[in-house]
């Protein structure tokens, strides 16, 4: 280990392609778990690439015209409707649920340990009134409007499998991020961060880094969903 | 080990989030603009496209510390 000194080795993406090309481990100084998250959401990436370039492809090439999102997501409120409502209100809870995100590693990273863990759970209650108001509206598409993933009143049938698809792999994102963001709130009142407890499943002790690793995924969440607000609802 | 205390930890103060979590307000309001609005055409694409980069590059940049 303490053969040599790392800071003199080529740094940035220079220092990437010479410990490739000579044969040493890559990313040092980086921690394992956030190495691993960027390679995960690198991953999925490719995933949401997937789905939203055969989405405007799909619009492209149907024969049928797509449906409006705007009147088929509006609500009429107090008798005056409003286009794309539902849809405003979870963009500004997921923004706003990030932002809590970014000030809870913040707070982790200054050992504060409470604050750290309150914001953690301001953030997964953002994820969960996120993840209710999808229901809301899932429910609306299939049981008020009868859309299913083969056909839909409004028009070109491939809207419906797009809809389910793409926004419920999304939603399952946002469901998974709420329940690790309640297992890291349990544990960063626990103080497992400042202690070093083991993890139950890891064995291993961890620090606030973990929460940084979590913001990245929340974040990456959140990025999706600015993505899917501007092809599948606005475009 | 050692090498992990080498890393610079990166955090911004907190008034820059408070900041970006603003200008992101800005931003999907003004995309909603375009839908409420109704802008049709090059005009419409053109906008969603630059609101959804100018939103993602502020998540990435300063959330994700890329």
């Amino acid at each position: 280990m303490s053969q040599f000194d790392i800071s003199k080795l080529p740094q940035g993406p220079k220092g990437f392609v010479h410990d490739l090309g000579s044969d040493q481990r890559v990313f040092k100084g980086v921690p394992w778990g956030k190495a691993m998250m960027w390679i995960f959401l690198l991953s999925d990436t490719f995933i949401f690439s997937c789905f939203l370039i055969s989405l405007m492809t799909a619009r492209a090439s149907t024969v049928v015209p797509w449906p409006k999102a705007s009147e088929v997501f509006g609500l009429t409120v107090f008798g005056t409707p409003v286009p794309l409502l539902l849809i405003a209100i979870m963009t500004f809870e997921l923004i706003t649920s990030s932002g809590t995100m970014a000030i809870a590693v913040k707070f982790g990273y200054e050992k504060r340990r409470k604050l750290c863990a309150w914001f953690l759970v301001a953030t997964a209650l953002g994820g969960l009134t996120f993840v209710g108001m999808q229901a809301f509206e899932w429910s609306k598409l299939i049981f008020h409007d009868g859309v299913r993933p083969w056909a839909n009143p409004f028009g070109a049938p491939q809207f419906g499998s797009f809809f389910f698809m793409v926004t419920g792999f999304h939603g399952t994102h946002v469901s998974i991020g709420v329940i690790f963001l309640l297992i890291f709130a349990r544990k960063t009142f626990r103080g497992d961060f400042d202690t070093g407890r083991k993890g139950y499943f890891t064995s291993m002790k961890s620090n606030y880094e973990a929460i940084e690793i979590l913001g990245l995924y929340w974040h990456f969440v959140d990025l999706v969903w600015v993505f899917i607000f501007a092809f599948f609802y606005l475009w | 080990m050692e090498q992990n205390k080498k890393q610079e930890v990166h955090t911004h103060k907190i008034g820059i989030y408070l900041w970006i979590w603003g200008l992101l307000f800005v931003f999907s309001f003004f995309s909603y603009m375009v839908d409420y609005l109704e802008f049709q055409g090059l005009l419409r694409w053109t906008l969603i496209v630059a609101f959804m980069l100018t939103k993602a590059g502020l998540i990435m940049a300063i959330f994700m510390h890329l």
